[in-house]
């Protein structure tokens, strides 16, 4: 109701608005449709609260398409003032950003929540946005109660694997395995088991560590019992022939719709995890930063006040609330009105237990790219038994210290 | 020749002047925006090249850097390059000839075909002309690992299901059936003019003389076809090096299982369009020029003595 | 003997005739089979274009969808700016295919006929653009482009297109064909060249014209790469790159998907459909002399 009022007014505004704007500035994302709709109400109640900011919202496609624009228009001198993205990219113009702190009130920036501070060598030129997390997706008929360990998640999958047809060929899995996203496939596994890719300061690769080791033992067996398929979760889980998967949280409309197509009721948990491990979880999404290049000061000043709009707390409730990423502020987290989500509505729950007990970020090495193309394509070959494990690990670990080097 | 002679004769001077004429407005677009980012590519293959770079206080939009022959050092230790070299020639050795017999047969079927033959043009032709993004949406779906209609008709065959997208010695296949089907009624419509072209002296000489079909076939179709052959063949060899649209719409914009779908042109777009190396995709792209040209210049001398375009 | 031999000779006959029946039929046969192969894709787009979500995935597979969700069609249709896409493909296209004629035709005709000094080197600049992928000039390209400022431009899509080297080499191949003599005498009689060039040897060669016209516009009409990376509003993207977006967004969508792809091949299909004699009777050129 008070976001339509506000619209409404932000409307009826709109002609005197558009001639006190002195200071554009120009918000490049992927959002399509409803969450489009939304970063549109968000950027017009801003416009109204500062009549002379005017925000230029532009869909740049996916996030690939995002990437190239953001690079080809670097290369030319003229990128947005805003734009959402990933950690890998921020790495490759870190020296292009607006250092945040010198822009953002203090207060703001204290408050974001903790498991989402990134500092890229030493700098933070990025905020929070839209912040998703890796939680486990089940259908509620096969999985009563849906496992919380990898032992359980092992003996749970060998159970539901099998050839209902009676015709010598697998057509139901207990889990959906995506080989080419090492994120979902391995690198969570890792943290839980308490490995990690690089040491602390970056010197040695420690993948093919005994943790290491470990996950990638688990994820031989894991995809035993898995329709390996590199296809996004829910078109397999939309057929009804997988019972369990892990993925981002902001694929929930997606996974709904499956579910739908397929029939069954949507379950939500936090990724299994060793007994002896950490719940951790892997978070997706992106950040939002600010270009210096070839922006006025006035610009930047204006684009630092619409960062500290996104995150106060109400609007990145309002925002999560409709697209289903999380609040990225403590006291949003906090607050009664989030709390008030999370009891109506248990994906809410999962996803926000899921980042406080355990989320994580990328590596923020400059290589991480080349890191990260690597070690996909050893899960790859572990999950589809083409090395074993211990020999495809040293061979990784090989990849990664000749690329840091 | 010409040319010397013409610096002389006024005539063939002003007719030069009006050739260049009737060049310049080709030559200029081809200058900017071939052989201007031809050249700039060579370059960028010994460059470094970085955006947004902070260089004594001053951010730099576009900053390159020569580094030598670094970039070509890095591509022949990469695994990922290896890969794509090795699979685009594999899937250029094998789809180029399979296309091209293929097309040869048709052909010769066309040829004999009196009736429906444009109902016949119109059904090979048609995948020829069609959008590649769109025709390899629909193949995708076709491709598809349970619900695909490939599978469901190889299954009817008894042949169990088969993971065409997914499975790392099959996405080679499944990218090569995809073209030949799509080439193989434009190679045929060429070969198949070039038939016609043939004199029909010839065959009822070869029939006086008792010649069966099949012999004629082989001492005067294929013969006399050799130009069309010899260019078909060129074309599809330079174009199969190339090969990258159907990939990323077929693989989702990814290399395939294992990397199984990583062709060159899928390297150096990955590369530059995804990691931001634009010296080494440029030196990528120079590899691949390099090998187009030594085809073509092979090609060019084996089949010389053979075929003249110029008479 | 006579009587005798002369039956043998028609029983031989029969046999020959029978035989070349049974050849002709299983040459039919195959023919069918093969252009059934061909058309099998378009065949299954349409259908799944005309279904339900779920009986899209159904095996095994309704063949004729019954009723026709035409709903399909205005859905996808709505789901994205289509009417756009097609406004954008069809002008870039015509653009193009008339820039490449005009240009490959002077190219073309000046190859082919006229003494200049440096034509050798000239002609084999030409030749050498066929062996340059275009995907090598993607990156300089692109910079290119946004310092003339044409970056997400119409110019940006049709001025790199209105010539290719292909086209030039093609329309000098039609253009050898027609004798010295008729140029000779339009000289003569005084004609210019231009003149000459434009009224009698153009039309001489109209099927020429029509090939290289064909393939730009096909060509265009199918590029996909350079039109993701030169545009930047959905206001100028073209059916392909448009369908790639639909694509990302409809994702599992298949009947939606296959009823897009529908819409973007149909007017090549058409296209083709009216052109075909001008495009075969070109391409017969194309290998030849």
């Amino acid at each position: 109701m008070r976001r339509f009022f506000v619209v409404a007014m932000a409307g009826l505004l709109a002609a005197g608005v558009a001639g006190v704007a002195s200071v554009e500035i120009s918000f490049w994302h992927v959002f399509t449709e409803e969450h489009a709709r939304a970063l549109q109400a968000l950027a017009d109640e801003f416009m109204v609260e500062n009549p002379d900011v005017k925000v230029e919202l532009v869909f740049q496609g996916g996030y690939g398409d995002l990437s190239r624009k953001l690079f080809a228009a670097l290369a030319a001198g003229t990128p947005p003032t805003l734009s959402l993205q990933y950690e890998n990219w921020t790495t490759q113009w870190l020296d292009s950003l607006v250092d945040l702190d010198a822009y953002v009130d203090p207060d703001v920036l204290a408050d974001v929540h903790p498991r989402f501070v990134q500092e890229f060598d030493g700098r933070l030129v990025t905020l929070p946005f839209n912040r998703s997390i890796i939680i486990m997706y089940y259908r509620k008929d096969m999985v009563p109660e849906p496992p919380t360990t990898w032992d359980a998640l092992l003996e749970l999958c060998r159970e539901l694997t099998q050839d209902t047809t009676g015709d010598g060929e697998t057509d139901f899995w207990g889990f959906h395995l995506r080989p080419r996203s090492p994120e979902e496939a391995f690198l969570i596994y890792l943290e839980q088991a308490g490995g990690t890719i690089l040491s602390e300061d970056w010197t040695e690769v420690t993948i093919n560590d005994e943790d290491g080791l470990r996950t990638a033992d688990f994820l031989t067996e894991l995809a035993q019992y898995s329709l390996v398929d590199p296809a996004f979760s829910s078109g397999p889980f939309g057929e009804g022939v997988v019972a369990m998967f892990i993925g981002t949280s902001a694929g929930l409309p997606f996974n709904q719709a499956a579910a739908q197509r397929a029939g069954v009721e949507l379950g939500f948990a936090t990724v299994p995890y060793p007994e002896d491990g950490r719940p951790a979880s892997q978070m997706m999404g992106t950040n939002v930063a600010i270009f210096e290049m070839g922006q006025s000061e006035a610009q930047i000043e204006a684009a630092a006040r619409f960062i500290e709009y996104l995150l106060r707390p109400e609007n990145t409730i309002d925002w999560a609330s409709i697209t289903g990423y999380i609040p990225v502020t403590t006291s949003a987290i906090e607050s009664e009105a989030w709390q008030a989500k999370m009891d109506e509505n248990p994906f809410f729950a999962v996803q926000t237990e899921q980042l406080v007990i355990g989320g994580f970020g990328q590596l923020l090495h400059p290589e991480y790219w080349d890191i990260r193309s690597v070690i996909t394509d050893y899960v790859e070959i572990i999950i589809m038994g083409d090395m074993a494990p211990k020999q495809a690990l040293d061979a990784l670990a090989d990849e990664i210290r000749w690329i840091i080097e | 020749m010409a040319g010397r002679r013409g610096l002389r004769n006024p005539r063939a001077l002003r007719e030069s002047g009006e050739a260049y004429l009737y060049l310049l407005p080709a030559f200029f677009i081809l200058g900017l925006f071939t052989f201007y980012p031809f050249v700039d590519a060579f370059r960028m293959s010994f460059q470094n090249v970085r955006t947004g770079v902070r260089i004594d206080g001053q951010l730099i939009p576009f900053f390159r850097e020569y580094i030598g022959l670094t970039n070509f050092q890095i591509l022949f230790r990469d695994r990922h390059f290896l890969q794509a070299l090795t699979q685009t020639s594999i899937y250029v050795a094998i789809s180029v000839p399979l296309t091209l017999g293929l097309a040869l047969l048709l052909a010769t079927a066309l040829n004999q075909a009196l009736r429906m033959r444009a109902f016949f043009r119109l059904a090979y032709f048609i995948p020829y002309i069609t959008p590649v993004v769109a025709l390899a949406m629909v193949w995708t779906w076709i491709y598809h690992d349970r619900v695909g209609l490939l599978n469901y008709i190889l299954g009817l065959f008894g042949i169990s299901r088969m993971r065409w997208l997914n499975d790392p010695s099959l996405a080679l296949p499944a990218i090569i059936l995809f073209n030949v089907l799509r080439y193989v009624g434009y190679q045929a419509l060429i070969l198949l003019a070039g038939m016609q072209n043939i004199e029909r002296t010839y065959y009822e000489a070869a029939r006086v003389d008792g010649a069966s079909p099949a012999k004629a076939w082989r001492h005067i179709t294929v013969p006399l076809l050799t130009p069309q052959l010899f260019f078909v063949f060129l074309i599809s060899l330079m174009g199969a090096y190339r090969i990258f649209d159907e990939v990323f719409i077929l693989f989702a914009g990814g290399a395939g299982p294992l990397g199984s779908a990583r062709t060159i042109v899928f390297y150096l777009y990955d590369q530059a369009f995804n990691n931001f190396r634009l010296g080494r995709a440029a030196a990528a792209s120079v590899v691949l020029f390099g090998i187009i040209f030594v085809l073509a210049l092979f090609q060019i001398t084996v089949t010389q003595r053979r075929v003249h375009y110029d008479q | 003997m006579a009587v005798s031999g002369e039956a043998q000779r028609l029983r031989g006959m029969t046999t020959y005739r029978l035989q070349r029946g049974l050849g002709r039929m299983s040459l039919y046969v195959v023919l069918i089979v093969g252009a059934v192969v061909m058309l099998l894709p378009f065949f299954w787009m349409l259908s799944t274009s005309f279904k339900t979500l779920v009986d899209a995935m159904r095996i095994p597979p309704i063949w004729i969808p019954s009723p026709l969700q035409w709903q399909n069609y205005p859905a996808a249709w709505h789901a994205a700016p289509f009417a756009r896409y097609f406004f954008n493909s069809f002008f870039i296209s015509s653009m193009t295919m008339v820039g490449e004629v005009i240009t490959c035709i002077f190219a073309g005709y000046a190859f082919a006929k006229m003494k200049f000094f440096g034509k050798h080197v000239l002609f084999l600049l030409v030749l050498a653009t066929f062996m340059i992928p275009g995907h090598m000039l993607l990156v300089p390209s692109y910079v290119l482009v946004r310092g003339l400022g044409w970056y997400d431009t119409y110019w940006a899509l049709i001025m790199p297109w209105i010539t290719s080297g292909f086209g030039i080499f093609l329309m000098r191949q039609f253009f050898r064909t027609l004798p010295d003599e008729l140029w000779d005498a339009a000289r003569i009689d005084g004609c210019p060249r231009v003149r000459y060039v434009l009224q009698i040897a153009v039309p001489m060669v109209r099927p020429g014209i029509a090939t290289v016209a064909l393939l730009q516009f096909i060509n265009s009409w199918n590029s996909f790469l350079w039109v993701l990376i030169m545009t930047d509003s959905p206001l100028m993207r073209t059916i392909p790159v448009g369908l790639r977006f639909f694509q990302m967004e409809a994702g599992t969508e298949y009947p939606m998907l296959m009823a897009a792809s529908t819409m973007a091949i149909v007017p090549v299909i058409i296209l083709f459909f009216f052109a075909q004699k001008h495009f075969v009777r070109g391409l017969a050129r194309t290998g030849v002399k």
